[in-house]
């Protein structure tokens, strides 16, 4: 009798939702770190551009459209794992890694040292907010990488299974995240006049 | 319908969001250079993009349902 209450009494959740549940409250409160800088820009510097500021809104562009390129192929990496089609998750997956690697590049090894050319100083003006939100996001793009590497590899392992597979869901759904806080970074950045 | 024609299906529909998703990008650079004051436009396109991902890329009604169990 006392078994058959302490069933009923179980939670109603599984795992795999608490897993979940866990993982979105993560990233609500990284949501508020990148609001904080969103807030910031607009509360120093308005809705324009600062005089004398020009980003290069080309470069902004490319690798805007390298990021989403990423966030496909990383989409692409769960559901071929989800279905079972372990060479699509891997060719994806690595897909994935590269582009992040590059859109990493070119952030901290091309913008950055150009950055001071268009009136971007690290220490003063606009470039302190500028290079504060590029470097809070470059380092969340750091360990989005790193996390897609070790996925990767325990997948060339077989550590997952269409039965099995948090590990993969949950480092696609951070990347996933990563490009969402670009998509209002991005134009705060590069477009608004 | 077998695994590997639900897993190009699911694939199509990761090309659609995502040529969506290039669309709006796009979109959003041309108001950037052609309008002035695009505040209200480039918040707009940003919201449609980040719904995008959140609905189709990174699956947020799983939180409140059980679907995609694994």
């Amino acid at each position: 009798m006392a078994a058959h209450t302490a069933a009923h009494a179980a939670p109603r959740f599984n795992k795999l939702a608490l897993n979940r549940l866990g993982l979105w409250l993560f990233m609500l409160s990284e949501t508020m770190i990148f609001i904080i800088l969103l807030v910031t820009r607009f509360v120093l510097f308005g809705t324009g551009m600062p005089e004398g500021i020009e980003v290069d809104q080309l470069l902004g562009l490319v690798i805007t459209i390298l990021l989403l390129a990423s966030s496909i192929s990383a989409y692409r990496a769960e559901t071929a794992m989800a279905h079972g089609n372990r060479d699509a998750f891997q060719r994806n997956m690595l897909l994935t890694i590269i582009m992040g690697t590059v859109f990493l590049l070119a952030v901290v090894a091309w913008e950055w040292p150009l950055a001071p050319h268009h009136g971007l100083h690290l220490q003063e003006g606009f470039g302190i907010v500028f290079f504060a939100m590029t470097g809070m996001h470059a380092f969340h793009v750091l360990t989005g990488v790193l996390m897609l590497i070790i996925v990767y590899l325990n997948g060339r392992n077989g550590a997952y299974s269409p039965e099995s597979y948090w590990g993969v869901e949950a480092t696609v759904k951070y990347w996933h995240f990563v490009d969402l806080v670009w998509v209002f970074f991005y134009p705060a950045l590069y477009l608004l006049n | 319908m077998d695994l590997q024609s639900k897993l190009a299906g699911k694939f199509r529909l990761g090309w659609i969001v995502a040529g969506g998703l290039t669309l709006l990008t796009l979109v959003e650079y041309w108001v950037a250079t052609a309008v002035t004051g695009n505040l209200p436009y480039i918040l707009v396109i940003a919201i449609l993009k980040a719904w995008l991902i959140l609905k189709y890329f990174m699956h947020i009604s799983q939180v409140w349902d059980e679907e995609g169990e694994h």
